[in-house]
């Protein structure tokens, strides 16, 4: 693919906590079977709660109605391969945060992933996507609004099931909408 | 152990069907006719509303309709049933925040539209579902959503009495909108509300869509308190023009609002 074909590229990318749904995200609305770099995690506290975790980047996608076709990409959830993030971000035309409500801390991880993505979110716009919510409610959605309020950084908040096609399209509907109107 | 029998089938009922007859009056044991009796004997024909229905009026006044009287029945602190004939029954559990309905949202239309005095509201004591709360507790829906309808549906396009149209709003919250009824007309409006401070003819120009629409969802978000008003207008410059084909294309070729059916 020549660099010009890259620059080009319609891009989306699923970001957030371990355990939060991007691998199966992509695999849920892509045409092709996602590609994974899966691998037992290193970190412990990973896990613990994964016997195998992304540790590059997820890859799917659709081809739209037009023929173009949008390339989905999860970044990994342990921290040390955090440097994939601004490189998997860049020219993506926005990002879903996946956010795992059943951790111990959703608004600390939150606040994670909105730090470590401050500069892609400076000229473009995200949606919060909360998976796990029928396990957990707290946070609740209001607190999660609060948070971000105060934040100054109020982006959508979306009850997400990274297994359910329509909960991801509404996802991605969210963002869309977020990018034409808000 | 009695078994209720639903009327027709004779078919024993157990678990959550027979939560459900005992409910809604499908139990026809002895011992459940009983039951009933003693649970819906407050039917509150004096809580029923003398008031006139307010079809001509052109602002919303949710008093006359379910909103109202779910909002009275959460002050009070009181679990109550409504009902109206050809349309399931709602039970509103303030206690626990819920509500339980068998029917969809979409599917209650017919109640939130309805004047509040064709409306029949049963007072269900609390301590009689004892024995079944942890059952009811757990097919309930959070009672914001059916507010949100109630406001929504009630609305039929009118302004809430007393709202000034030029009052400068923007979102506090994002709604749950995604699992509520008319998704596909309410996400734009959000997406500009939640960005954009701004008066509500603005937001029907800005977003293309009819003032009614607009006015339903003021509603439902005012009535949630999801709303902060009176704050400085501000419309966000945008860097780029919006790529509305690509962001139609994306979202029509996976099913989704921009679908051409589902605008319609």
């Amino acid at each position: 693919m020549t660099a010009k074909r890259k620059a080009n590229q319609i891009k989306l990318v699923f970001t957030g906590s371990v355990g939060a749904g991007k691998t199966t995200a992509i695999g849920t609305i892509s045409d092709i079977p996602p590609v994974t770099t899966e691998a037992k995690p290193s970190e412990e506290s990973v896990l613990q709660m994964k016997s195998s975790t992304t540790i590059a980047m997820d890859y799917g996608e659709l081809v739209l109605l037009n023929g173009n076709k949008l390339h989905l990409y999860g970044t990994p959830g342990q921290r040390r391969f955090d440097f994939m993030c601004p490189i998997l971000t860049k020219g993506a035309f926005g990002i879903i945060i996946l956010i795992n409500n059943s951790l111990d801390e959703p608004l600390t991880e939150l606040d994670y992933y909105l730090d470590l993505n401050a500069t892609f979110l400076k000229e473009k716009k995200a949606v919060v996507g909360v998976t796990h919510y029928d396990v957990k409610q707290s946070p609740s959605l209001k607190e999660i609004n609060d948070h971000l309020h105060q934040r100054s950084t109020p982006w959508p908040v979306v009850r997400a099931d990274s297994r359910s096609r329509e909960s991801v399209v509404m996802l991605i509907d969210t963002l869309l909408a977020t990018l034409e109107y808000s | 152990m009695a078994h209720a029998h639903f009327e027709n089938t004779g078919t024993p009922l157990t678990g959550w069907k027979r939560l459900v007859a005992f409910l809604f009056g499908n139990a026809k044991t002895s011992k459940h006719k009983n039951k009933d009796a003693q649970i819906f004997a407050h039917t509150e024909s004096e809580l029923q509303h003398q008031i006139k229905p307010d079809s001509e009026d052109r602002t919303f006044t949710p008093q006359q309709y379910l909103l109202g009287l779910v909002q009275t029945t959460i002050r009070e602190g009181l679990t109550r049933k409504y009902s109206l004939s050809g349309c399931a029954d709602i039970v509103v559990l303030p206690e626990k925040n819920l509500y339980y309905s068998s029917a969809k949202l979409e599917n209650l239309k017919a109640i939130f539209e309805a004047p509040a005095d064709k409306i029949k509201v049963s007072l269900i004591d609390l301590k009689k579902l004892d024995n079944i709360m942890d059952q009811l507790t757990t097919r309930s829906k959070p009672l914001d959503d059916l507010l949100w309808s109630a406001a929504l549906y009630g609305s039929k396009g009118r302004l809430l009495t007393g709202v000034n149209l030029e009052e400068i709003i923007r979102l506090k919250y994002w709604p749950d909108i995604a699992h509520l009824p008319n998704y596909a007309q309410n996400l734009p409006i959000a997406a500009f509300l939640n960005g954009n401070a701004t008066d509500l003819n603005t937001v029907a120009e800005q977003t293309e869509t009819p003032l009614p629409v607009v006015y339903n969802f003021y509603n439902a978000c005012e009535t949630l308190g999801f709303l902060e008003k009176g704050v400085p207008a501000h419309i966000q410059d945008k860097q780029h023009a919006p790529d509305k084909d690509l962001y139609n294309n994306i979202s029509a070729t996976l099913g989704g609002v921009r679908t051409p059916e589902k605008q319609q």
